[in-house]
């Protein structure tokens, strides 16, 4: 069978082409078109999709969209209904935006992607999220826990998975969700929503868990590990252009201003968030656990990506051993519905690389019509070469072979430092990232190497393939990777997996003595990571990058 | 331009519009680096890269001196808001005389607009000042790039693509303004419907049950 996955219309749209059960390409929208987390129908990713299997739109037996719109409206219009007369906004631009548009999910694909009516087919989006959580996961049998924004009516959902079937043991319903309290609380503290929640993320580390009681009478949890938001301190649900009232400001001061100056008040809400999240998803763990009997949890959903929960689900849940989708948000679910209508197939992922390549002819000819000057160090050097820069305190701009499904540059599109220098933290986040000081950035280093460097837990062995999770440090070798805990969202890097990536934090072991290196993604803030060389070099010029490393040229910022 | 005309004519902050002309000149810059990476003549490819280039230190002049963008409600995102719609333009799509004829009309005009800018703005317009030399220039390589064309036997294919845009023009500014009508006709009908309509149902919806929910079964061929 030949199953395209299409996720969209909410944000980080993207294509999954699965053959045979076998996930051939996966990339998101923005990858092409250059909007970040762009929500347009992922045609240009579908398209490139159906290039990579060598396939026309007329090959594929089915086309599946990741949610139910018919499901999503109702939801829409309930709410409305529900907070009558105060959702007369919110009524009337969904509906100038569902009608108008985004319910006609089935006439858009045929009529733009060329498919036939009958072969479109639509899942909800929590059973999309389940199913490429278990579906990419190497267990035969497992637990699955998805937490997200919303879909259409779930925003919270357990399920048990096994060869060929996904069953749902139970969910919460839309406004009682983990995923929009983080996404308030994101815009409270003056971050873009679906954009700063990694934000509060790195910033909670700074700050101490005062406001927790406060939390406690916005969102009451149950014994049974089901939980509700008090919504008289919310109005995302009524007001489209507002999220909190008036009661949650009394509760936790002024919100922060966009680029307003960050207070230990504003880092200490964040701190409180962060905790009461980790709390959250420990208890659902535990009473998930207790109902599958599982050894095995598998996580997707946009809150799966929060590695510091992830982290501690990983030390102290119940689980024996936890996977999390690499693209565990919106994008994987592209994913998820192919596998889905594929009969719950499984494709165990070992590596993220599943976007387009890079063609070095291609490349070649680019730098050479541009006149651009390089070097070709060939498929053996680049990774000398490289090494050789990095031990030299040099910062590099990496990309290989097929960009990374995902939030996570995972050594394919990365830009690269040496982690044993202190203040290459700051100088990456001031001069060549250009964004907030308090983030943190992620090491790379060879699995056999990780566990001298870092904690290693068994039961996260396959979150350190995805930087999923968090780890504390053994010692401080490596400080410009670690955050202001001494934690790490480490990726341990396979050989089998990620061969020349590998080959490279070997180089650099041998240079350093430590075979890791700082890999943060390859954009600028507020940008999508980079996919070609023209992105790449657009990148590369306008950021205080030493060198840039397309295949196996080295364009370096002196004269080569 | 006298003051009063420029005070109409730049009504609104001088930050937001020069955040909107950064973002236009970094959307230009990564449509720029893409079409130079489809095209097959080395000549043209080296002068879209310079072009990128420049698109790209021109929004971060103009980025310097903008308004930061305004954050995205989550209620927005929440009602299903998200755009769908698409952006850019793709050489790949346009083919190479309809893409260099519009970056060559669009670039006359952001001349015209950024010298206007310039003059209105006295003092605080500095920041155009080397943007506008760069503006020239794209005009001028463009348009050589069509002259070449022309020159090479394609004059109808470049002439007729200069009508599409200019006609494109009018038919962007006539869509504009049904927009503008159907969204105050959108408006007023919408909210007649949610209060003469929508509301006696309001009245019969019960309180949603929260805590754990059974699963509906569904199947992939319904969109419900």
């Amino acid at each position: 069978m030949r199953i395209l996955g299409l996720s969209g219309h909410f944000h980080d749209a993207a294509a999954a082409l699965v053959v045979d059960g076998k996930l051939v390409a996966a990339a998101q929208e923005e990858r092409f078109s250059r909007v970040k987390h762009d929500a347009a129908t992922p045609l240009r990713a579908a398209a490139f999709c159906l290039r990579q299997g060598g396939l026309g739109v007329g090959d594929l037996d089915a086309v599946v969209w990741h949610e139910k719109p018919l499901l999503k409206l109702e939801r829409i219009l309930m709410t409305s209904l529900s907070t009558f007369p105060r959702g007369a906004t919110a009524f009337r631009r969904a509906m100038v935006s569902m009608v108008g548009d985004k319910m006609w999910v089935r006439n858009h694909l045929v009529k733009r992607l060329g498919v036939a009516m009958d072969r479109v087919q639509f899942s909800q989006h929590h059973a999309s999220h389940a199913a490429a959580a278990y579906g990419c996961s190497p267990f035969v049998d497992a637990a699955v826990l998805c937490v997200d924004g919303v879909g259409e009516w779930a925003t919270t959902t357990m399920w048990t998975a096994s060869p060929g079937k996904l069953t749902p043991i139970h969910e919460l319903h839309f406004p009682h969700s983990l995923g929009l309290l983080y996404s308030v609380f994101t815009a409270f503290l003056g971050f873009e929503v679906n954009e700063g929640e990694y934000k509060v993320m790195g910033l909670a580390a700074f700050g101490q868990p005062r406001y927790r009681e406060q939390l406690d009478r916005v969102f009451r949890r149950s014994a049974d590990g089901s939980f509700e938001l008090a919504m008289e301190h919310f109005c995302f649900h009524y007001d489209p252009d507002r999220s909190w009232t008036p009661a949650l400001e009394a509760l936790f001061g002024e919100p922060r201003r966009p680029g307003g100056p960050m207070e230990d008040r504003h880092r200490d809400v964040a701190a409180s968030v962060q905790a009461l999240t980790e709390e959250v998803m420990l208890d659902l763990c535990r009473d998930l656990h207790r109902r599958t009997g599982q050894s095995r949890l598998c996580i997707a959903g946009g809150v799966g990506l929060n590695a510091v929960s992830i982290g501690r689900i990983v030390r102290e849940g119940p689980f024996e051993e936890v996977f999390v989708m690499p693209a565990a948000g919106d994008a994987g679910s592209a994913v998820g519905a192919a596998m889905l209508a594929h009969g719950v197939c499984r494709d165990p992922m070992t590596h993220a690389a599943w976007g387009e390549a890079i063609d070095p002819e291609a490349a070649r000819r680019f730098l050479d019509d541009g006149g651009i000057a390089y070097t070709d160090h060939g498929d053996e050097g680049i990774a000398a070469a490289v090494a050789a820069r990095l031990a030299g305190g040099q910062v590099v701009g990496w990309m290989q072979g097929r960009f990374e499904l995902g939030p996570r540059a995972l050594g394919q599109r990365s830009i690269l430092c040496d982690p044993r220098d202190a203040a290459a933290k700051d100088r990456l986040n001031a001069r060549i990232k250009f964004r907030e000081s308090f983030r943190p950035f992620a090491p790379s280093v060879l699995a056999e190497s990780a566990s001298s460097l870092f904690e290693t837990p068994a039961a996260g062995a396959w979150t350190r393939r995805f930087m999923t999770s968090t780890v504390r440090a053994l010692d401080e070798r490596v400080p410009a990777a670690l955050h202001v805990d001494g934690t790490a969202r480490v990726q341990e890097v396979h050989d089998a997996d990620l061969p020349l990536y590998a080959r490279l934090l070997r180089e650099v072991g041998e240079r350093t003595g430590v075979p890791c290196v700082v890999n943060t993604s390859f954009n600028l803030a507020g940008e999508p990571i980079v996919s070609t060389p023209a992105d790449g070099y657009a990148t590369f010029l306008r950021s205080g990058m030493d060198a840039l490393a397309i295949g196996p040229f080295l364009v370096a910022r002196e004269s080569p | 331009m006298h003051p009063t005309l420029a005070k109409v004519l730049f009504w609104r902050k001088k930050g937001d519009r020069l955040r909107e002309f950064a973002e236009t000149e970094a959307f230009g810059a990564r449509d720029l680096a893409r079409a130079a990476e489809q095209v097959t003549d080395p000549w043209l490819r080296r002068q879209l890269i310079r072009h990128a280039q420049d698109e790209v230190r021109h929004a971060s002049l103009l980025g310097e001196e903008g308004a930061p963008a305004p954050a995205r409600s989550l209620g927005g995102a929440v009602a299903g808001e998200a755009s769908s719609g698409e952006a850019g333009i793709d050489l790949g799509q346009m083919g190479e005389v309809e893409f260099i004829t519009f970056v060559h009309e669009a670039e006359k005009r952001a001349t015209a607009e950024f010298a206007m800018h310039e003059q209105a703005l006295g003092a605080d317009g500095a920041v155009f000042g080397s943007i506008l030399a760069d503006e020239k220039r794209h005009v001028a390589w463009t348009g050589h790039q069509l002259q070449k064309w022309r020159d090479a036997g394609r004059g109808a294919e470049v002439d007729a693509a200069v009508r599409r845009m200019r006609w494109g023009r009018v038919r962007d500014a006539w869509l504009w303004v049904a927009r503008r009508i159907s969204l105050v006709m959108s408006t007023i009908i919408l909210t007649l419907v949610f209060f003469l309509v929508v509301a006696p149902f309001s009245l019969l919806l019960g309180r949603r049950s929260s805590g754990w929910q059974p699963v509906p079964e569904t199947d992939l061929g319904r969109e419900f």
